[in-house]
């Protein structure tokens, strides 16, 4: 291996926030955050009601979104203060994304969609080669432990069940051992039978590969096997603005 | 494989994924090929075959009238008949000594719609096509005695003739004109194609048109006086008049003065007309249509580009989960444009390869046509570079124009974030 598996202790934090401020012209609320850490390995469940701002919180740290003021580092690197094509890299470097659904492209096949983190950033690929040969390598290897069927490479995505299609989002999240796995929600499209068994695999995997995890989610009843658990209000404030129309007599 | 050809396979593979849509976008984008590339076929080939079936020819001298009737009576046989020369004017410029050749030519009779062409031997030894290409006997020999024909090998072709073949002229070309059924021609030879109109044509000599009109007044058979083919042999056959002389000359350099003097002889009033002169005069008659038909191409590609434009921002709409995927795995917004924008370029660059195939296809079921019917010579060529010049204009429109909708991609990938997915 060319780059070695540090211990957790000499590693920088997974995710680091501080003093942030999201208030987007335009947007129907204005988030604020004091200070909000993820060490690296760590896994942490994030809950709070919909809508109450986490999925904004991750396209934060994803670097998609821009903050109006504070920090945020991911694996010891600044996302803020970067201009978009350097976040665009360091998100495909250092964070495999999982959405609720419609994670796939659909014109793809179930290899081609694992391998996109590797095909478009060559440090994600490099890691994959340095740990398992190939990236082809890499992702059968993730498939098997996913315990997908070879049987449905041949298919096209979209006639995958909602379930396998999750599982294919995380392999390809967990593709070139990412430092950092954002999850929004990814159980719940699934049946409540399924909802455990992703779950268990996807947090086997983060350990395996080293890498710390952000799951969000509303239900509280997954949040057992992590290290953490977060309320999403503890941490941070979100206030509604109010809409500019909405008394007259005002 | 680099960040470009891999973008560059996810188009592709996106664009085979709506393949059913967007084969209509390429169908539309390849009628703008076939009429564009058509057009430009058809100019520069009807063209450069004008140019070719005369360009050894010096002058042209006939009656006083327009250049352009002329040539295009005299040496393609379309158009209205032009005023004959007197066959002693002929001969007084075939003397002159400037003059290195002369081919005279006499037209007016027909058979089965083609044009026979009444002329001397010298037409076998002078005339020339593509520069310096002699028309050569392909079976038989040329003509010697009266009643023989020469013809020419499409004429042969279509009308399925071969040596020692009987036929009949008809005077004039009207299907209800009358015939020459007392004096049959015999077929003699058979020419080489050559790609002018002399394929389409039957070669007769002087005489032999001279014996065929010898017992006619006036466009019609004398009633109750014929002269048989027998008797019509040993008669003198001089050609009192003929259509057109075309001209050689020993020195290229003296057609201007040459040009000049004939047409200032006193006496018969003739025009003497340099071929390429009279053929650029005649593009400049029909440039006007041409432009016409130019325009409406470029309108007709217009549309099918802005028939792109609509069906790729169309397609967006339920696209925005897609590309926010590919955001969320570490592509730019730079990436999303690129791949929108090689989208549309492989679309046009499809379009434009099946309107060339199809045009070829075109021509080569109507070329055919284009030449029985019109005498055109359009056929089957490795595309010019204007060809391929107008072929690369639409591919680089297309590419323009699907930009419109990959800058509407790009904003929205910066917009979207990804709440697209979520």
């Amino acid at each position: 291996m060319t780059e070695d598996l540090p211990s957790v202790n000499n590693r920088p934090q997974a995710v680091s926030i501080a003093n942030l401020v999201f208030d987007r012209p335009g947007s129907s609320f204005k988030l604020s955050l004091g200070s909000f850490h993820i060490s690296a390995g760590e896994k942490i469940f994030l809950y709070g009601p919909s809508g109450c701002g986490k999925s904004t919180l991750l396209a934060l740290i994803a670097g998609i979104l821009s903050p109006e003021k504070g920090a945020i580092e991911v694996d010891g690197k600044f996302m803020t203060g970067l201009g978009g094509p350097a976040r665009d890299r360091l998100r495909g470097e250092k964070i495999g994304l999982i959405f609720q659904q419609f994670n796939l492209v659909p014109y793809l096949g179930v290899i081609d969609n694992i391998l996109l983190p590797c095909r478009l950033n060559p440090l994600r690929r490099a890691r994959a080669e340095a740990s398992d040969g190939s990236i082809q390598k890499a992702a059968d290897r993730l498939l098997d432990r996913l315990g997908l069927d070879k049987s449905l490479l041949g298919r096209p995505v979209t006639e995958l069940s909602v379930g396998q299609q999750q599982r294919v989002a995380a392999a390809r999240a967990l593709m070139g051992r990412p430092p950092l796995l954002l999850a929004d929600e990814p159980t719940s499209a699934l049946d409540s039978d399924l909802r455990a068994d992703f779950l268990d695999l996807l947090s086997r995997e983060c350990t395996l590969s080293g890498s710390s995890l952000l799951f969000v989610s509303h239900d509280r009843s997954l949040a057992e096997d992590f290290d953490r658990r977060v309320a999403f209000s503890d941490f941070s404030e979100v206030s509604l603005k109010k809409p500019p129309k909405e008394d007259p007599h005002e | 494989m680099s960040r470009l050809a891999y973008l560059a396979s996810l188009a592709l593979k996106s664009a085979w994924n709506r393949r059913l849509t967007l084969t209509f976008i390429a169908l539309s984008v390849a009628i703008s090929a076939i009429l564009l590339v058509g057009l430009e076929r058809l100019r520069g080939q009807i063209r450069a075959g004008f140019v070719q079936a005369i360009s050894g020819t010096d002058l042209v001298v006939g009656a006083r009238g327009s250049q352009i009737q002329l040539i295009i009576y005299a040496v393609f046989h379309l158009g209205g008949a032009t005023n004959n020369i007197g066959w002693d004017t002929a001969q007084e410029i075939a003397a002159l000594p400037e003059v290195a050749w002369t081919i005279p030519i006499s037209l007016g009779d027909s058979h089965r719609g083609y044009t026979v062409v009444a002329t001397s031997v010298d037409f076998f030894e002078f005339f020339r096509y593509r520069r310096d290409q002699k028309v050569a006997i392909s079976t038989g020999r040329v003509f010697d005695d009266i009643f023989e024909v020469v013809v020419g090998s499409e004429v042969a072709r279509k009308l399925n003739l071969s040596l020692a073949d009987s036929l009949v002229l008809k005077h004039g070309t009207a299907s209800a004109a009358p015939e020459h059924s007392d004096k049959p021609f015999t077929v003699v030879g058979v020419l080489e194609p050559t790609g002018s109109p002399v394929d389409r044509s039957l070669l007769i000599s002087l005489r032999s048109m001279e014996a065929i009109h010898i017992d006619w007044r006036g466009g019609a058979p004398v009633p109750g006086f014929s002269i048989g083919p027998d008797r019509a042999r040993l008669m003198k056959l001089e050609p009192k008049a003929i259509t057109a002389l075309m001209v050689g000359l020993k020195n290229r350099r003296q057609v201007f003065s040459l040009q000049r003097s004939i047409n200032n002889r006193p006496g018969e009033a003739l025009t003497a007309v340099m071929p390429g002169v009279a053929l650029d005069q005649l593009w400049r008659l029909v440039g006007g249509g041409e432009k016409v038909l130019w325009a409406v191409s470029a309108l007709v590609t217009v549309t099918g580009l802005m028939g792109l434009i609509a069906a790729v921002l169309a397609g967006l709409g339920e696209r925005r989960r897609e590309l926010a995927v590919l955001r969320s795995v570490g592509a730019r917004p730079m990436d999303i444009l690129i791949l929108l924008a090689l989208e549309s370029l492989l679309l046009t660059a499809i379009g434009v390869i099946i309107g060339l195939l199809t045009l070829a296809a075109l021509i080569y079921v109507l070329g055919p046509i284009l030449a029985d019917l019109y005498g055109l010579n359009v056929y089957l060529s490795a595309p010019t570079a204007r060809e391929m010049l107008l072929s690369g204009a639409i591919i680089a429109a297309g590419f323009l124009a699907g930009l419109i909708p990959a800058f509407r991609a790009y904003r929205l990938s910066v917009g979207d974030g990804l709440n697209a997915t979520i």
